[in-house]
């Protein structure tokens, strides 16, 4: 009975500081939703009426799916090297994973744009040999937005496809094999099905990192390409429509809680599949 | 089953840097055999068979299947079945599809699979659980599982990797007596790893005795166990005392030696030595019994009881002697009122109870 009074005792701190500034701010922004300017669900009407903001949803989810579907594909390439690797050179590959990680997200997103730049590194190289005549439009669009995403969310698809591919058993892939499987067979038949629990709890993390993107979308799409936290941010600071801001905040928030629900009931999945 | 095959290492090493996993090993494997890789971890008998199923690419020497290289193949291409350590069943798919696999990657007609897969469930009776996921299966039938993917194929010859090692006692002393019993049924080769030395000994035609890389000693379980070439087999292979002596004598077939004040005498079918050499002879505890002071005997010794257990069929005792101590085994029944520390014994044995064998 003490045990548990002091276990409760030693979270309070820590649910104090959720409660306080995270789910009471979080029902304010709800309420709100409903309430501002006049109360009711107007503000969630526009979902379905609004055409600027049915356009950002639609920008946001297209980038978002094309931003998981690189990621993931780059990840598990990157993952699967990095699972095969000598301990010695999985500790440099860790490394090279985890450094972006440290840096400030301002400075990558910067660095992008020295690189894409009409006049940056990337076009003037190709100019440079002649591959094209124009430089390519390489950033205030999708393409520039989905670039900087994916460098920032392949560690986040790394890291869980390597513990899922650590987890396989490589005497399963030595039966595979030793039963006459080809080594691509191998990989198409046994070590992807797998690992795909894996894939499923990356592309999920990546996709719910990447829908609530902020700065990156903001300075690689130079205000052309607006994802949806650029569009709630204009609407709280600049339109003043909290009502609409809020609005599309908890619409998000609310779309993330179903998508960790789904991430929570794969995490099932892994037993099921026996990949654990 | 396919026509069996046989199989033969011709020089097979291994080296990793300067350490030799495997030294020059040579042996034939002949057809429909069970032989037994035996040795301590560590000994290369695990290399031996990953080189054979194509894991282990070898360094030196040659892998021939009957007179044909192999060894550089890579495992999917030389048609053995292998059973690994812990099953390695693949456990996303249900019993019947792990099964199925090795047909699956050959390409064989659905139609086909599955007649075969129904035929290899039957083998080793588990019609009634071809739907489970191999996590729901107990050890026992997880083993069996194994076995019927390894065979499934028609394979030129089976490799087990200690396959009973994750079973407890019960289950593995059962599954000897199923494994031996299926050996004989299927007719295939099986070269088996185990470092269990009552495993080789009842489930196998050879034992391969394996130590550091190099092949010690290759026989049959009896002839290993009655006549060990080295003090390292002798003792791998159950237990055995040991006598050193200087040879005092020779005849046509033995020779005395002394061991200490002791004089014996030694019989048997092995190498005579030289009057004067240094020899080690191995006695096991079984083949010492217990004698009547006084007995005609050839070898006789006194002793006391220093320490004595009860094994059920048999008391084990340590005796003091004049040579060391030395461990007797006699059977219950005869020997009658249980042993009392500290007591007097005199102890006694044939010419050719004993055998000289090689230091190491």
């Amino acid at each position: 009975m003490n045990d548990r009074r002091s276990a409760w005792l030693l979270i309070a701190p820590a649910l104090l500081l959720v409660g306080v500034v995270y789910f009471l701010p979080l029902a304010r922004v709800l309420a709100i939703s409903v309430m501002e300017p006049e109360p009711g669900l107007g503000n969630y009407a526009l979902l379905f009426t609004s055409a600027p903001i049915q356009r950002v949803l639609l920008t946001t989810l297209r980038i978002c799916v094309f931003t998981t579907s690189i990621t993931l594909v780059l990840a598990y390439v990157v993952a699967y090297v990095l699972t095969h690797a000598r301990p010695t050179a999985q500790r440099l590959m860790m490394l090279g994973v985890l450094l972006p990680l440290w840096m400030s997200v301002l400075v990558r997103a910067f660095a992008w744009v020295t690189l894409l730049r009409r006049q940056g590194l990337v076009n003037n190289a190709l100019i440079g040999m002649g591959a094209i005549d124009e430089p390519l439009a390489l950033m205030w669009n999708e393409i520039g937005v989905t670039i900087g995403m994916v460098h920032y969310m392949l560690p986040l698809g790394i890291l869980p496809l390597w513990a899922a591919m650590r987890d396989i058993d490589g005497r399963v892939l030595a039966a595979s094999r030793g039963l006459g499987a080809s080594a691509t067979q191998t990989f198409v038949r046994v070590f992807l099905p797998l690992s795909l629990p894996g894939v499923i709890g990356a592309g999920l993390l990546v996709f719910i990192f990447s829908l609530g993107f902020f700065i990156t979308p903001a300075i690689l799409g130079g205000g052309k390409t607006i994802m949806v936290a650029e569009y709630i941010n204009v609407q709280i600071h600049e339109s003043l429509r909290w009502g609409v801001g809020t609005m599309i905040a908890s619409t998000l928030v609310a779309t993330i809680f179903a998508l960790m629900f789904a991430l929570s009931r794969l995490v099932d999945l892994r037993t099921l599949f026996g990949a654990k | 089953m396919a026509g069996l095959q046989e199989l033969s290492l011709d020089g097979l090493s291994k080296h990793y840097g300067t350490v030799a996993a495997l030294d020059g090993v040579s042996l034939s494997i002949a057809r429909g055999e069970f032989l037994t890789l035996l040795g301590p971890s560590g000994s290369g008998k695990t290399t031996m068979l990953m080189a054979i199923a194509g894991f282990v690419t070898p360094t030196g020497g040659r892998i021939l299947l009957n007179g044909q290289p192999i060894q550089h193949l890579p495992p999917d291409k030389r048609n053995f079945g292998m059973v690994f350590q812990g099953y390695a069943l693949f456990p996303h798919l249900t019993v019947a599809r792990n099964i199925a696999f090795p047909l699956e990657v050959r390409g064989m007609p659905k139609s086909e699979i599955d007649r075969k897969v129904g035929d290899a469930l039957g083998l080793v009776q588990l019609g009634a659980l071809a739907d489970r996921l191999p996590r729901q299966l107990s050890g026992g039938q997880q083993q069996r599982v194994a076995l019927a993917r390894a065979l499934v194929f028609s394979p030129h010859l089976l490799l087990l990797d200690e396959p009973l090692s994750a079973l407890d006692r019960k289950l593995r002393a059962d599954m000897q007596i199923e494994l031996k019993a299926f050996h004989r049924k299927v007719g295939l080769t099986f070269v088996y790893v185990t470092h269990d030395q009552d495993e080789a000994l009842s489930m196998s035609d050879r034992v391969a005795i394996l130590r550091d890389g190099r092949l010690l000693q290759l026989g049959t379980p009896s002839e290993l166990y009655e006549r060990p070439a080295t003090r390292f087999v002798a003792e791998f292979l159950g237990r055995s005392n040991f006598l050193a002596g200087k040879v005092e004598q020779t005849s046509a077939d033995g020779f005395v030696f002394r061991c200490g004040s002791e004089l014996f005498v030694q019989l048997g079918p092995e190498r005579k030595p030289d009057v004067g050499t240094a020899v080690l002879v191995a006695l096991r505890p079984e083949r010492i019994r217990p004698v009547e002071p006084g007995s005609q005997l050839v070898n006789i010794l006194d002793g006391t009881i220093a320490e004595f257990s009860y094994l059920g069929t048999a008391f084990h005792l340590l005796v003091d002697t004049a040579v060391g101590r030395l461990a007797v085994t006699v059977p219950t029944w005869r020997h009658g009122a249980p042993p009392v520390i500290g007591s007097k014994i005199t102890l006694g044995w044939d010419a050719d109870a004993s055998i000289r064998v090689e230091q190491d």
